[in-house]
């Protein structure tokens, strides 16, 4: 497996005479793009809090560990920077969810409330402590629910419904946040530097769709780090009469 | 009933049950059919079937299939079948045949022992556990079936189903053998569904959208384990590949090398 380092160094190299072509991409990489994609494809309606700046940053890997045996991770991008610095908020790529509805056979009589991407949340967490490798790997440990809780909250209903119109999301901090990576030179100079904190955000709107947000903290901006999650409030809407092509 | 029909209508149960009745015809007669006390079958006619699915096959296919169990040195080893040759080519049959065979011996061998893991050398296997909490397990030791049910145009019992009826078990349907993956009874699996789906190597695969293509991943590097996922994303800029494992509803990157192979629909 090729380790991170040298994956910079094909993508350094491959900049050089191939200045990242954009084949078989859903969208064009700026805002007005993005955000007219999601609104059409999933009905989720985005918009950026007033003290956040673009940073025009778009399809960048990150991994909760620089390690290339550790396989948790995504493609991020739009990057947004808080006016004071404090934050860094990063909207991902894609939405989990490409392949249409809810797995509604995930749920039984006895278990109507189903956070999709509580699979996701766990390896990020176990990745990060160490526990989690990549999936069928001999050496993941399982973290139990008892622990898992130390670094994860599950909200559903009501609170979900009026931040985002949504049914659920959680969020959860990474207990190692600052051995997280990007495959972005400029992008993880800035995150090692002043970045050591991260928090997860997921929502998930059922029957159609999660969103897999990141926010990287100074340390100033983790202690209120509820204020900058607070800032996206009403900023993801999902909307309710949505009907998908 | 017609005897056709009755060959239209055999499960798998009734093909390892003729498997079955074959090795004992092995082990208890001197047997003369076929060539049967060779070691070397190069200049024995060369085994292949036209079809692999059990409700389509006729006297023909069964027949051929006893052919080539005949041609195998079968020992027993703790109760359980074990095939010695590793390789089609040694048979002169078919690469597909004798994987389609050693799936029915491991088969045999599960129900025989079903904690056996003297199988597992031949199929790939995985069961680990997903994390729901237990009101909310659903059966997750089948990722290729989770995988193939992602396109959303199976469910997640059919292809379940259609992979216990071939044999195949759980896991990924891929043999290993020194060092080389075959992956026939995977693409078969998947065409079953979409007739038009092919194999891409993971070299060819294009920068961009996947479109949940199944990629089948090597787990610990060597040693013949496999994990099937969805593809999201390969950005050829880095050579990272983004994939959704429905089995456990986790997401994640790999490299090129990470990948046996990659499945399209169509």
């Amino acid at each position: 497996m090729l380790n991170i380092r040298y994956q910079i160094s094909i993508a350094l190299f491959l900049m050089t005479i191939n200045v990242f072509s954009q084949v078989n991409l859903p969208y064009e990489q700026n805002l007005t793009s993005y955000k007219q994609y999601f609104k059409d494809k999933y009905g989720v309606t985005i918009s950026i809090p007033a003290r956040f700046r673009d940073l025009d940053k778009y399809r960048v890997h990150w991994a909760v560990r620089e390690d290339p045996e550790k396989h948790t991770g995504f493609i991020y991008g739009p990057f947004f920077l808080s006016k004071d610095k404090k934050c860094m908020i990063v909207f991902p790529s894609d939405f989990f969810g490409f392949f249409g509805s809810f797995e509604k056979y995930k749920t039984t009589e006895l278990s109507t409330f189903y956070f999709h991407p509580k699979g996701q949340v766990t390896a990020e967490v176990e990745t990060s402590l160490g526990l989690y490798y990549s999936p069928g790997d001999s050496r993941n440990k399982v973290i139990e629910n008892v622990d898992l809780y130390n670094y994860v909250d599950f909200i559903f209903g009501k609170q979900a419904k009026e931040k985002y119109n949504a049914d659920s999301y959680s969020v959860s901090n990474l207990p190692d946040a600052h051995k997280t990576y990007f495959v972005d030179e400029s992008l993880e100079k800035l995150r090692k530097k002043k970045y050591p904190y991260c928090t997860s955000l997921f929502i998930q709107k059922d029957e159609r769709a999660v969103l897999d947000i990141k926010l990287f903290f100074t340390k100033k901006g983790f202690k209120k780090k509820e204020k900058y999650i607070n800032m996206l409030d009403k900023h993801i809407w999902f909307d309710e009469k949505f009907k998908p092509n | 009933m017609k005897k056709e029909k009755l060959f239209k209508k055999l499960n798998v149960t009734a093909i390892v049950t003729a498997m079955l009745l074959t090795i004992v015809m092995i082990f208890t007669t001197a047997c003369e059919t076929e060539t049967q006390t060779e070691t070397n079958y190069a200049d024995a006619e060369y085994l292949e079937l036209d079809i692999y699915n059990k409700y389509k096959m006729g006297e023909k296919e069964f027949a051929t299939i006893n052919r080539a169990i005949q041609r195998l040195e079968i020992n027993k080893e703790g109760g359980l079948y074990k095939i010695e040759e590793t390789s089609a080519s040694e048979l002169n049959i078919s690469q597909k045949l004798f994987d389609y065979i050693t799936a029915g011996f491991n088969y045999t061998n599960s129900i025989l022992s079903p904690k056996s893991s003297s199988n597992k050398s031949k199929i790939t296997r995985l069961k680990f556990g997903n994390y729901e909490d237990t009101y909310q397990q659903i059966d997750s030791t089948y990722c290729f079936s989770h995988a193939l049910s992602a396109f959303q145009d199976y469910s997640f019992n059919t292809c379940k189903t259609y992979q216990d009826s071939q044999g195949w078990q759980d896991g990924v349907p891929i043999t290993y053998s020194n060092g080389n993956y075959n992956v026939s009874n995977a693409i078969s699996f998947v065409q079953n569904f979409y007739p038009n789906a092919e194999q891409v190597s993971p070299s060819n695969i294009q920068s961009g959208m996947m479109g949940g293509s199944i990629l089948i991943l090597k787990t610990e590097g060597a040693g013949g384990g496999a994990h099937a996922v969805n593809g999201i994303n390969y950005d050829e800029n880095t050579g990272i590949v983004y994939f959704i494992d429905y089995q456990n509803d986790r997401w994640g990157e790999v490299t090129l090398n990470d990948i046996i192979t990659v499945i399209k629909k169509d």
